[in-house]
């Protein structure tokens, strides 16, 4: 009895101290993650964290990540996800998909709030995000959501909702979470300006349709910056989807307002593409073409430039196109895009592309020669 | 979850039939003055153990942990060795993790009192677990194992016989694998065990 008593004793206070040893935060915490590779694959990876200040608790200076939750009022209801890890040799493993993913969610908002950092991009965001992955949401006709991310502007916060499909979690694909993460970058730069200004309601929804394919399709543009993989969205979506929203095609010209609105009430019924959204998809697609051409043919320090000119210019093409009695999809394009960086590109030909030749809008461009091409 | 609390449930109204009552208290009256009392046992169990979600404070999720045990009673105090085993296989896309939790335990009982047809007693435990993780992303894989890590629980709980030389016990527990890093509450466990006891 007395032997059984002290090692017991014995047994307790060895076990707490060695259950006692505490690493230093300052030099980070490496996981075990999918992480995209140059080429655009997805590997596992060990993936070096400086602002946690807890391997266990998804919580530090780039965001707050959260699992399985979903609105209570203006915020989520829960704590921030405290994902389940065993450390081998002093990388943390995850013990199941949703501690893979909500470490994934984290790593990748650290790495753009980096990269937003180191280029100086002024995109006036606030940090720590907040970011819901496996949050509960529901279609329009009631269903499920599944395989969809959101950004929520009136909360500020990025939801994926889970995933059922065979291909790459939305959650671990860095080019969604980026092209969601710009959407609040989009609600910072451009929105409040545009929004001061109140347009009748029968133009409301036109105009609320086209801004909303300028955000997607900066939204391409920036999920292409951060993941340098043009075609960024993968095997997380459809192939239909994949292909339409590659980055690496052929320019095209924008819908004219005359046939934008065409397809707009050709569209108003389907249940598909819900008031004409899967337009504002397609078009701002056809933007991000011409801005990721542009990329592609610059300098890794025009790129910068290029990149934060782009951004800087938002609030005041923001300004200017609010107070404008009418609105194209065209609009936009030379407003943020300068003829300096067309010409250093030599991106006249696409750029005349994607206007239609329509002589309003290339003319802001003198350096573009307009002859030859259809309007 | 709530399978195996009916299960734990239906084990306990098993336990607590007239005819194991009975069978109980006639082997009550078989057994030696417990000051006096020193006996093997072994024998096999479950334990239900609940795991919060990751950001939830009231959402649990329950992980199944089957085990053996080899027990020796002396007088008042018991010792209890057991290993238990968690092994749980899980998708999402092309992300698949096995985890696998391997558990050895010891634990220190004091018999509060041996009177009743039930045998209460309270425990504390230390442990070593191990881990390992089979990560595959697509064509991509890795194996980890982890080191034996110290883990430790206290429990209480109550052992009856029945028919002669079979055990049975229910015990709740409450476990945590480190009192720092990982900031973690204590996980709950509800446990039921048979066994044999020869001698």
């Amino acid at each position: 009895m007395v032997f059984l008593r002290n090692s017991l004793l014995w047994s307790l206070f060895l076990g707490i101290c060695l259950s006692c040893q505490k690493k230093d935060p300052d030099q980070g915490y490496t996981f075990l993650i999918p992480w995209p590779q140059a080429s655009g694959e997805y590997r596992l990876q060990e993936v070096r964290l400086v602002t946690l200040s807890s391997p266990f608790e998804m919580k530090g200076s780039a965001a707050e990540v959260y699992s399985e939750l979903g609105f209570r009022g203006p915020g989520l209801e829960g704590h921030p996800a405290r994902p389940r890890l065993t450390e081998v040799d002093g990388v943390y493993v995850p013990n199941d998909p949703q501690s893979a993913l909500v470490v994934a969610v984290y790593a990748h908002f650290e790495f753009l709030q980096k990269m937003e950092v180191d280029l100086q991009l002024p995109t006036r965001m606030s940090w720590p995000r907040q970011v819901s992955v496996g949050m509960p949401m529901v279609k329009s006709n009631g269903q499920r959501e599944f395989n969809n991310a959101r950004y929520f502007m009136d909360e500020d916060i990025v939801a994926v909702s889970p995933y059922n499909g065979e291909g790459l979690p939305l959650a671990l694909n860095a080019g969604i979470l980026a092209h969601e993460h710009f959407h609040a970058i989009f609600e910072r730069l451009f929105m409040p300006a545009f929004e001061s200004v109140e347009v009748a309601a029968e133009s409301s929804q036109r105009r609320q349709l086209i801004v909303r394919a300028w955000n997607e399709g900066l939204a391409d543009f920036y999920a292409f910056v951060y993941t340098q993989n043009p075609d960024y969205m993968g095997d997380s979506v459809s192939p239909e989807v994949r292909q339409g929203r590659r980055l690496d095609r052929d320019v095209v010209s924008l819908l004219t307002p005359q046939q934008f609105q065409s397809d707009v009430e050709r569209f108003a019924d389907d249940d598909q593409c819900p008031q004409g959204f899967c337009l504002a998809y397609g078009e701002g697609n056809k933007l991000a073409r011409l801005l990721y051409e542009i990329w592609q043919k610059l300098s890794e320090a025009d790129q910068t430039g290029f990149l934060r000119e782009l951004l800087t210019r938002l609030p005041s093409a923001s300004r200017t196109l609010a107070s404008a009695e009418e609105i194209s999809l065209r609009s936009l394009v030379p407003l943020v895009v300068s003829q300096q960086v067309v010409s250093k590109a030599e991106a006249c030909k696409s750029l005349t592309l994607l206007l239609g030749g329509d002589e309003v809008f290339v003319s802001s461009y003198p350096e573009c020669p307009t002859e030859g091409t259809q309007p | 979850m709530i399978k195996s609390l009916k299960t734990a449930l239906f084990t306990l109204a098993f336990v607590n039939s007239a005819l194991a009552q009975e069978a109980m208290l006639q082997e009550k009256q078989n057994l030696p003055n417990a000051s006096s009392y020193s006996r093997w046992s072994f024998g096999a169990g479950i334990e239900t153990r609940m795991l919060k979600k990751l950001s939830a404070d009231a959402d649990y999720e329950h992980r199944l942990f089957p085990s053996l045990f080899v027990a020796y009673r002396e007088k008042w105090v018991q010792s209890f060795t057991e290993f238990a085993f968690h092994e749980n296989s899980q998708r999402v896309g092309v992300l698949n993790i096995d985890y696998q939790r391997k558990e050895l335990r010891q634990w220190a009982r004091y018999i509060i009192r041996d009177q009743s047809t039930w045998t209460p007693h309270l425990g504390a435990s230390l442990g070593l677990y191990r881990e390992e993780i089979k990560t595959r992303l697509s064509q991509d894989f890795r194996a980890d194992t982890s080191e034996w890590e110290p883990t430790l629980g206290f429990e209480i709980g109550a052992q009856g016989i029945l028919f002669r030389r079979m055990l049975a016990e229910l015990n709740f527990r409450a476990l945590r694998d480190s009192f720092d890093e990982k900031e973690e509450d204590w996980n709950w466990s509800l446990q039921v065990n048979l066994g044999y006891a020869p001698l």
